[in-house]
């Protein structure tokens, strides 16, 4: 089944110092639910990530390749995780940067298919918590943005 | 080519005992003999065996529908402590072949997947350990590396599948399993003089058979035998038994398939394959008892026994009366990744596709499909609740056109009791019936005129309210002699669909009768025992019922197509007369007088007209220990004992593709009239009343068969309103749990479900019995749909696709609702 996601959040910081921090393997790992571990891997990251969709409970590891890349501005996500067991996900994301009086805004449209397990147990309850994911994910991020500016 | 119409000369009947001779148990509302030990938790069901040495197996299934296997390391399972063995595909197939397939030509499925995975939950490794928590955390430890192939979900679209979207390239170039077309009666002729012609386009949804326990096996191996014996949940274990063996690699008698009490079954457990040779595989591999059972999800998604799935397009003609004259439909049924029955479930239909009707013709296009999906199996009806449900919306379709009334339009085109035995266009016969009698009890039972009137004012208060009526057939008693027709080269082609019982009588004159089928969740015992004592005039309680395995086992089918109870009754009969007879020749000699003066009475040979009597219990005792007392006859060797194989009652063979012969022809029927309310803000369904009547001729246990009744109605209302397995586009199933594959409960079913029987005996089973194992799931959806889209009549909202669960239900009415504001 697929998941469909889109949103847009504020950053408080220019396209120019939100974008490497996207690219940064120890943000992403402060900022994505459940991570292990974000290791760079030619144009992307190898990750692994613990995910709870009701009663399943599983490790994923996968692989997030970057692609059509125009720094500062957008990227595409695409990536592949196998829960074993729990089944697997796979899906890709458009993430856009544009400026904003704030800082920029980051839009973001992302699609995602699971199957397995998750699937048949999880398919009433994969929506919101990819939905959930997606807001800790930017509150985290916000977070360590002000933190990193703070610090400075 | 078969005309249909009353048959000038019957075929022969093998009858022994009349319908009416008085009974003295037959037709008493016994207490189940099953029930103290299944009520007491004493049942015996396959967990509850437990062998010395038992590990457990667990297989680690695809979550892909449709994949390429790469690869698999087995290495970190392997090393888990406690683990024995694990099996991937290509282990398995050193051992074992293909699983059973009764379609033809068979398509291949293998108990582990080999090369490529067809449907998500497929097996595609088996872990064997200590224990089944070991053997579950060693399944995750395995890692298979897939392929993705492309997934064609939609059963339209399978004919457009090409290249690796193809699920079996050796059947052909796309995912069309079979397409076949039947004529059957002069259907051009028909539809060319129709006064009018009815169409719809109907769909019936995926579901299943959901037993509370799973299916599973403990299957064990003596090396030094060179022996199997799997203690199994399944059903036909004595009729096609041997296909295990044959998968095993071994002969028949090196397999010794014990039954045991099964938690239900609904048709899922008619035949299983894959979880017996996979405990088999297992056991034969580590040397040990091996336990498999299904959990839930294994079951859900992968329990090879999903119902039919089903788009119809669907034409029936009517004569210048505009009575029914002629059908003609198109049918995709999606079969998912297998095709164990072949179109067994068509073919089902085809034994009373015209329903109770008097209809000159049939014509039909099958397109069966093969999609990543489980397989399709069986599901009580196998197929024929479908063709009522189509029969019957049509039935529906053409009184809303022409006008008419329900109930008098049904009975106008009713077959009339003078016209039996009726050959249908199809060359099935209809042995008896009396539909329209059927459906005036109905009315009573209802009060259909009082609630009409209730309707009335109820709709005058703004409530929407409807009454429904369903009339359907069921067949009983299978001869699968039509699978010989389904095929194009005939294929799995046997003319036997026998059942045998074994008695033996103790020197205390005391039964033990041996059936040579299992427990399958109906009251077997119970029937089996009630025959026994009426014909012996013993008492029930006397007789213990045991289950053979296929070691000791006799050619039996098994239940299964509501044959069961016809058929035991057959077989008990048939085993008492040959007691009765060695009982009365051993009376005369002692008793000293003529065996024509001789009657059972009382659990006595007695001479007629109230004379002396001897107890069964003294006769026997001489029978078994006191040799010299009697005549050195053949006739009156020791012992008391008989075993009878009783063969299909009534059944021919096919003459062609046009003509199927006699195959189903003892036809119950049953007419069910809900009554609904929905409350249009909500979509919610609520019974008001609900009378069920049914004609499953002879009764024999009035309370067993009401518990089937209601089981059955309850089963059909929850296909109607809220049962699916649900696949996406990806060949994904959505509903691997209860909380998703929704089954009615309590609350969502009728306070009570009133049933009143007609009998119409047959005139060819012992006592004019006919089958009821399926008869509630197979005329509730019509009649329920019936009930809603009459509540509904003042919105003009029409259904066609099952189910309809409240979302549904509230889309339909808000379409009617923008389509009447629209004007």
């Amino acid at each position: 089944m697929s998941v469909t996601l889109e949103n847009a959040v504020v950053l408080p910081e220019p396209r120019i110092a939100v974008w490497p921090r996207l690219n940064d393997p120890e943000m992403l790992m402060k900022c994505v639910p459940g991570a292990q571990s974000v290791t760079p891997e030619g144009e992307g990251f190898a990750v692994v990530a613990r995910v709870k969709v009701g009663p399943v409970k599983a490790t994923f590891r996968g692989r997030v390749a970057l692609a059509e890349i125009e720094p500062n501005r957008r990227y595409r996500i695409e990536g592949r995780g196998d829960g074993g067991v729990a089944g697997f996900a796979k899906g890709a994301a458009d993430v856009l940067l544009e400026d904003h009086p704030e800082g920029c805004l980051l839009t973001y449209t992302a699609e995602a298919q699971i199957g397995g397990r998750l699937a048949q147990l999880g398919s009433r309850l994969v929506g919101g918590i990819a939905a959930r994911n997606a807001d800790q994910f930017f509150e985290s991020f916000l977070a360590e943005l002000s933190r990193a500016r703070i610090g400075a | 080519m078969a005309v249909a119409g009353k048959i000038a000369t019957p075929p022969a009947s093998r009858r022994t005992e009349a319908p009416d001779a008085g009974f003295k148990v037959i037709g008493r509302g016994m207490n189940r003999k099953e029930d103290p030990r299944f009520l007491s938790g004493q049942g015996r069901f396959v967990d509850d065996i437990v062998l010395p040495n038992m590990a457990h197996a667990a297989p680690l299934r695809s979550p892909y529908a449709h994949a390429r296997i790469l690869s698999i390391d087995t290495a970190a399972a392997e090393a888990l402590p406690g683990v024995l063995a694990v099996i991937t595909g290509a282990d398995a197939a050193r051992d074992v072949g293909p699983l059973t397939s009764f379609a033809n030509p068979p398509v291949e499925q293998r108990c582990i997947a080999i090369d490529r995975v067809r449907h998500v939950g497929e097996p595609v490794a088996l872990v064997v350990a200590e224990s089944r928590y070991i053997a579950e955390d060693a399944a995750a430890l395995i890692e298979v590396e897939y392929e993705e192939l492309p997934v064609i979900a939609d059963m339209r679209e399978a004919i457009n599948a090409t290249g690796d979207a193809v699920l079996h390239p050796e059947r052909g170039p796309n995912n069309v399993a079979e397409h076949r077309e039947y004529s059957f009666g002069p259907v051009e002729e028909e539809f060319a003089r129709a006064s009018r012609i009815i169409r719809r386009d109907l769909r019936w949804p995926r579901s299943g058979g959901q037993p509370l326990e799973t299916a599973g096996a403990v299957a064990s191996y003596d090396r030094g035998q060179g022996k199997f014996t799997i203690h199994v949940n399944s059903s036909m274990y004595n009729y096609v038994g041997f296909t295990i063996a044959a998968t095993l690699g071994v002969e028949t008698h090196q397999v010794n398939i014990v039954p045991v009490d099964a938690g239900g079954s609904f048709g899922s457990k008619l035949f299983l394959h894959k979880v017996p040779v996979l405990a088999a595989l297992a056991a034969r591999r580590v040397g040990c008892p091996v336990k498999y059972i299904e959990d839930r999800i294994d079951n859900l998604t992968a329990c090879d026994h999903h119902g039919s799935d089903r788009i119809y397009e669907v034409e029936l003609a009517l004569d210048e009366n505009d009575d029914m004259a002629a059908l003609r439909y198109k049918v995709w049924d999606d079969y998912g990744a297998y095709l164990q029955f072949g179109l067994g479930t068509h073919g089902n239909g085809f034994s009373q596709i015209v329903g109770p009707y008097r209809m000159k013709a049939v014509g039909v296009e099958i397109t069966a499909v093969f999609s990543p999906k489980c397989q399709q199996g069986a599901c009580r009806g196998f197929g024929s609740e479908v063709t009522n449900f189509m029969l019957e919306r049509m039935v529906d379709a053409a009184v809303a056109e022409i006008g008419a009334d329900p109930i008098e339009y049904r009975k106008r085109n009713f077959i009339a009791p003078e016209e039996f035995p009726y050959q249908i266009p199809t060359g099935n016969l209809y042995d008896s019936g009396q539909y329209a009698l059927a459906l005036e009890e109905a009315c009573k039972l209802l009060d259909y005129d009082g609630w009409r009137r209730k309707q009335a004012q109820m709709r005058a208060e703004g409530r929407h309210v409807g009454i429904g009526v369903a009339s359907c057939q069921e067949k009983g008693v299978f001869s699968a002699t039509e699978f010989w027709m389904l095929n194009n080269d005939p294929g799995f082609a046997l003319t036997s669909s026998p059942e045998s019982v074994s008695v033996k009588i103790d020197s205390a004159g005391k039964a033990t009768l041996s059936l040579h089928a299992p427990h399958w969740g109906n009251s077997p015992e119970t029937v089996a025992a009630m025959v026994l004592a009426e014909q012996l005039t013993l008492d029930p309680a006397d007789i213990s019922v045991a289950y053979s395995d296929t070691d000791h086992g006799l050619p039996s089918t098994g239940p299964g197509g509501s044959r069961f109870t016809v058929m035991v009754c057959g077989a008990v009969t048939g085993a008492a007369n040959i007691l009765k007879a060695k009982l009365r020749k051993a009376a005369a000699h002692l008793m000293q007088t003529n065996e024509a003066d001789l009657e059972f009475r009382d659990g006595h040979v007695a001479v007629k007209g109230g004379g002396a009597a001897m107890s069964i219990a003294d006769i026997a005792m001489q029978l078994h220990f006191f040799r010299l007392s009697l005549p050195d006859d053949p006739d009156l060797r020791s012992g008391l004992d008989a075993t009878y194989t009783y063969d299909h009652p009534l059944t021919t063979l096919p003459k062609s593709k046009s003509d199927f012969g006699i195959f189903y022809p003892i036809i119950g029927h049953m007419c069910h009239m809900p009554v609904v309310e929905v409350d249009v803000e909500t979509g919610r369904i609520e019974f008001l009343d609900y009378a069920a009547v049914h004609d499953c001729g002879t009764m024999i246990n009035p309370k067993t068969l009401d518990g089937h009744v209601r089981g059955g109605t309850a089963q059909g209302i929850g296909n109607t309103i809220m049962e699916r397995y649900e696949y996406d586009g990806q060949g994904q199933m959505l509903t691997g749990s209860y909380q998703d594959y929704l089954i009615a409960r309590a609350t969502d079913l009728p306070r009570n479900i009133k049933i009143h029987h007609v009998e119409t005996p047959s005139p060819y089973t012992e006592y004019g019995v006919k089958g009821a194992g399926e008869g509630g799931r197979m005329v509730a959806p019509p009649a329920v749909v019936a009930a809603v889209e009459d509540a509904l009549r003042p919105l003009g909202v029409t259904i066609d696709e099952l189910p309809i669960p409240p979302a549904k239900l509230r889309r339909l009415i808000r379409e009617a609702q923008a389509r009447q504001a629209a004007g």
